[in-house]
């Protein structure tokens, strides 16, 4: 029976390319000069990283990361059943309610086609207060252009309460509705109403919304909280965040960030 | 409503970068690890290479994300197992159909005991779980996490990891 602690194989792979904090990586160095196996194991992680670089050149590992890096995500892949999941008749109200409407608009008609009682949270995409505008689609990654705008509009339907976050690809969430604190009161009508400001969304890749109508209080830090915990359940696929964990309906809609 | 943000609310993601110096950096310090997980999953040069190179996109499209990793290490070999893994539920990949044929070949009682290391173990045995517990069992057996690591690493508590390793090692046992 070998009574020698060795260093485990994740903090072996950290230690070789210095990741470990000071500390660690003394530690990780004075055992290694008297431990002759983590020598051999770190020996052939080097040899694996060596094996790599002979097995795939430079190169050829640049044109095939940027391939895979163009074309991901597969616009029009995903079938996001969380968005449906609070209301199931939302696709009709969207596609009323892509129709037209100006994206500063305070409020509107609710669209007529809509299930009653079923609050909708409407995603629109605009350049700018002239520019074109759009509903972004549920259920699929919608596909900004640079420079391009979002902005939220909801259907409370009772719900007196609304949060929203977003989080993205690295699991960063941020606040946006309100910055801090216990979220903003929402007038309980039937008119879709347009929460203020735009938002623009800089940096490349996904970005997921997530909109949270409640009853009762929540504070945007709980919404965020749920919303990294999510991230991690996921393991970093926005695709598959899925229903946070916290009260209220929930909507989603996934950004593509140019 | 109360506490509007200003009318154009600018949220700070990622920045350029120069591209093939960070490819590069990601190349010399993380390929080979990535690789080798993704070869170690999926048993097949061709399907790795395209494995590996899904998963250096992904940490390059969301760099910033990426940087601000605590260990960008266990970043990459979560999003390369997790990436795999998913393979091998859609695909079926082909170290497991030639293994199932391996095992349909071989005659009762041939062999005996075998000396299987543990990863050929964790390998041959993974196929079997559910997604989380495949995830809990590779970062576990193989990178040899501590099980508040994987339960930190997979957003789980640290009794739900433990009752997945359990499951996976007592379900390998009956096999054995």
């Amino acid at each position: 029976m070998n009574d020698v602690i060795h260093i485990p194989e994740l903090a072996l792979r950290q230690f070789r390319i210095a990741e470990l904090d000071a500390a660690a990586q003394a530690s990780g160095q004075r055992h290694l000069s008297g431990c002759s196996s983590c020598r051999s194991r770190l020996q052939a992680l080097e040899q694996e990283q060596r094996a790599f670089e002979a097995e795939i050149p430079f190169e050829r590992f640049v044109g095939g990361v940027n391939r895979a890096a163009r074309a991901r995500p597969p616009l029009g892949f995903l079938a996001r059943p969380t968005w449906l999941r609070p209301a199931l008749s939302l696709a009709a109200v969207f596609a009323i309610l892509a129709a037209a409407g100006p994206l500063l608009l305070a409020s509107r008609p609710r669209a007529h086609h809509r299930t009653k009682g079923a609050a909708a949270v409407e995603v629109r995409v605009s350049t700018g207060e002239n520019g074109p505008q759009r509903v972004a689609t549920p259920g699929a990654p919608e596909a900004l252009a640079r420079g391009e705008r979002v902005r939220i509009g909801v259907l409370p339907e009772g719900h007196r309460y609304l949060v929203a976050v977003s989080v993205d690809a690295g699991g960063k969430v941020t606040p946006l509705y309100p910055e801090t604190g216990v979220g903003v009161a929402v007038s309980p009508s039937s008119t879709m109403q347009y929460l203020p400001g735009s938002l623009e969304f800089t940096g490349p890749g996904l970005e997921d919304v997530v909109v949270v109508l409640t009853d009762a209080p929540l504070t945007v830090e709980t919404l965020a909280g749920a919303a990294s915990a999510a991230y991690g359940r996921a393991h970093g696929d926005l695709h598959a965040l899925g229903r946070l964990e916290v009260g209220g309906e929930q909507f989603q809609q996934l950004l593509l960030k140019p | 409503m109360a506490a509007f943000p200003p009318e154009l609310h600018v949220l700070r993601g990622g920045k350029s970068e120069e591209r093939r110096e960070l490819l590069s950096g990601l190349y010399a310090k993380y390929g080979g690890s990535v690789y080798g997980r993704c070869r170690y999953l999926l048993q097949d040069e061709s399907s790795a290479e395209d494995a590996m190179q899904e998963v250096f996109a992904r940490a390059f499209v969301h760099f910033e994300g990426f940087r601000s990793e605590a260990s960008p290490l266990t970043w990459l070999l979560k999003i390369a197992t997790h990436h795999c893994l998913n393979l091998q539920r859609t695909a079926r990949a082909r170290w497991w159909r030639r293994f199932e044929r391996e095992q349909q070949g071989r005659p009762e009682g041939a062999g005996g005991p075998q000396v299987m290391e543990t990863r050929d173990w964790v390998r041959k045995t993974l196929a079997r779980f559910d997604p989380e517990t495949q995830a809990a069992a590779v970062h576990y057996h193989v990178d040899e996490m501590t099980l508040e690591e994987v339960a930190a690493l997979l957003g789980r508590s640290v009794p739900t990891i433990r009752k997945r390793l359990q499951q996976f090692a007592s379900a390998s046992h009956e096999e054995d």
